[in-house]
């Protein structure tokens, strides 16, 4: 393994970057792109609307690359940008809500009892979840972030985030019961 | 510990996915990029172009600053073109057998010359004519130097050429110190003959008659600058009324008086006539 090739390399494309080349920009873009995608994806149901967001973050990430200072790691900076793009994306499709009545949309079933935990089944029970339920959710707990930070990012308090993530939490063990359920034939 | 378990599951089977971009989605980047560099290129011109701007402003500024203090110091140093200009006359005037003996001499006709305006302004409370005289007395003294310029031995042109060049240079260093050197003892004779030759015009022979005319003259265009408006070209009618009237009438306290002697003296006599008849 050439890590520290890797990490050089990185680094020299990055400073390049700042400078304006676009080539180094571009081996950037494709290096982190497919995985940055699939992290706005956790925030935005439709595939498109989530790679609209994303492109907004990395001109994001280009036009302010001079402020990563080499403090944490590079893809970590990048995804904190990803997901704050994500929540204004969704602002500005006025579709972030934190209603304390949630229900679930999804009008899905479980098909094939393998297919339980794959991940597009997992994406779309989180699909299936309210918008303000479903950002907490993924905040919490799938980026990592405290109540606090999650508070701070939206807007809300953090009894707010609290209870958010306490009701999303609800209904996916609610669906994954029922789905359980119907999987084993027990009602 | 099952909600836990489900999101530490779902959470890595997540962190695993990576979904592929479409080919266009870089290409919307790299041009809202190029919009990006832009603008920036733009500002940075627009900035460029007001610091040039104030840096221009500074420079324009400082030179009006020292072209006016440079016009000031033009204005200490009026009298030293009057001197070069006198230097350079008396040698277009010298010819070569009547060139002058040394520096000192020169400087002498300097302090002569510059003399004879500071004498003259001694009689200026006199009038117009007594100015006139004042001319003719400058005049008389420089056609005094000249004959005692010519009297004096002949020199070398290019040593007085030296001299003089050397004259010049010391009033365009220090045009005051050559003026104000009052201590010099040939500078007291020059001065002396100035007052004598100032002295020998006797300004008393201007007359009465003299200065009549010339009040009469002043008079006479006060009154033509009143009646007629060289602006408007109109002759004022109240004005010349006025003037018309003074004529006439007179009004001055002699010519009553001498109105009412001739005026008596003539009954006088009629009636001395009319007795003996």
């Amino acid at each position: 393994m050439k890590v520290i090739h890797f990490y050089n390399n990185e680094q020299q494309l990055i400073k390049k970057a700042i400078r304006s080349n676009r080539d180094a920009q571009r081996r950037l873009y494709e290096m982190h792109s497919p995985k940055m995608l699939s992290v706005c994806r956790y925030y935005i149901k439709d595939v498109h609307q989530a790679e609209e967001a994303m492109c907004n973050g990395f001109l994001k990430v280009f036009t302010h690359l001079k402020s990563f200072k080499n403090e944490g790691s590079f893809e970590g900076w990048i995804r904190r940008i990803m997901v704050r793009e994500s929540i204004s994306y969704l602002r500005t499709l006025k579709q972030l809500h934190f209603s304390e009545d949630g229900h679930f949309e999804s009008k899905e079933t479980v098909n094939n009892v393998k297919s339980a935990m794959e991940v597009e089944h997992l994406q779309k029970l989180i699909d299936a979840l309210p918008e303000g339920y479903r950002v907490v959710f993924v905040m919490y707990a799938i980026e990592g972030y405290k109540h606090q930070e999650i508070a701070k990012t939206l807007g809300i308090s953090e009894s707010t985030s609290k209870t958010q993530l306490f009701k999303a939490r609800k209904l996916l063990q609610s669906k994954l019961n029922t789905e359980n359920n119907l999987s084993y034939g027990t009602t | 510990m099952a909600p836990l378990k489900l999101e530490d599951n779902m959470k890595e089977r997540l962190e695993e996915r990576k979904i592929e971009p479409t080919a266009a989605a870089w290409d919307r980047i790299a041009s809202k990029l190029d919009a990006e560099e832009g603008k920036e290129n733009n500002n940075k011109v627009l900035w460029l172009a007001i610091a040039a701007s104030f840096i221009a402003g500074i420079f324009i500024t400082l030179f009006l600053i020292t072209d006016g203090n440079s016009s000031g110091s033009k204005d200490q140093l009026v009298e030293t073109p009057q001197t070069e200009d006198l230097i350079i006359r008396e040698e277009m005037e010298v010819t070569p057998p009547k060139f002058l003996e040394e520096n000192n001499s020169e400087q002498e006709q300097l302090v002569e010359v510059q003399e004879m305006p500071a004498a003259s302004e001694k009689n200026t409370m006199m009038g117009t004519g007594i100015q006139e005289k004042e001319e003719i007395v400058q005049n008389t003294a420089e056609k005094k130097m000249r004959k005692e310029m010519k009297n004096t031995p002949f020199k070398d042109p290019a040593v007085v050429k030296e001299t003089t060049t050397i004259v010049e240079n010391k009033l365009k260093e220090s045009p005051t110190t050559i003026l104000e050197e009052p201590k010099d003892p040939l500078k007291e004779m020059v001065k002396n003959e100035i007052e004598g030759i100032v002295a020998k015009v006797d300004l008393n022979t201007v007359t009465d008659e003299e200065i009549d005319a010339l009040l009469l003259n002043a008079q006479r265009d006060i009154i033509s600058k009143q009646l007629f408006n060289s602006e408007t070209n109109k002759v004022d009618a109240n004005a010349l009324l006025l003037d018309v009237e003074a004529e006439v009438d007179p009004a001055t306290f002699r010519d009553k008086v001498y109105d009412a002697l001739k005026g008596g003296f003539q009954k006088a006599r009629d009636a001395v006539a009319d007795r003996n008849n």
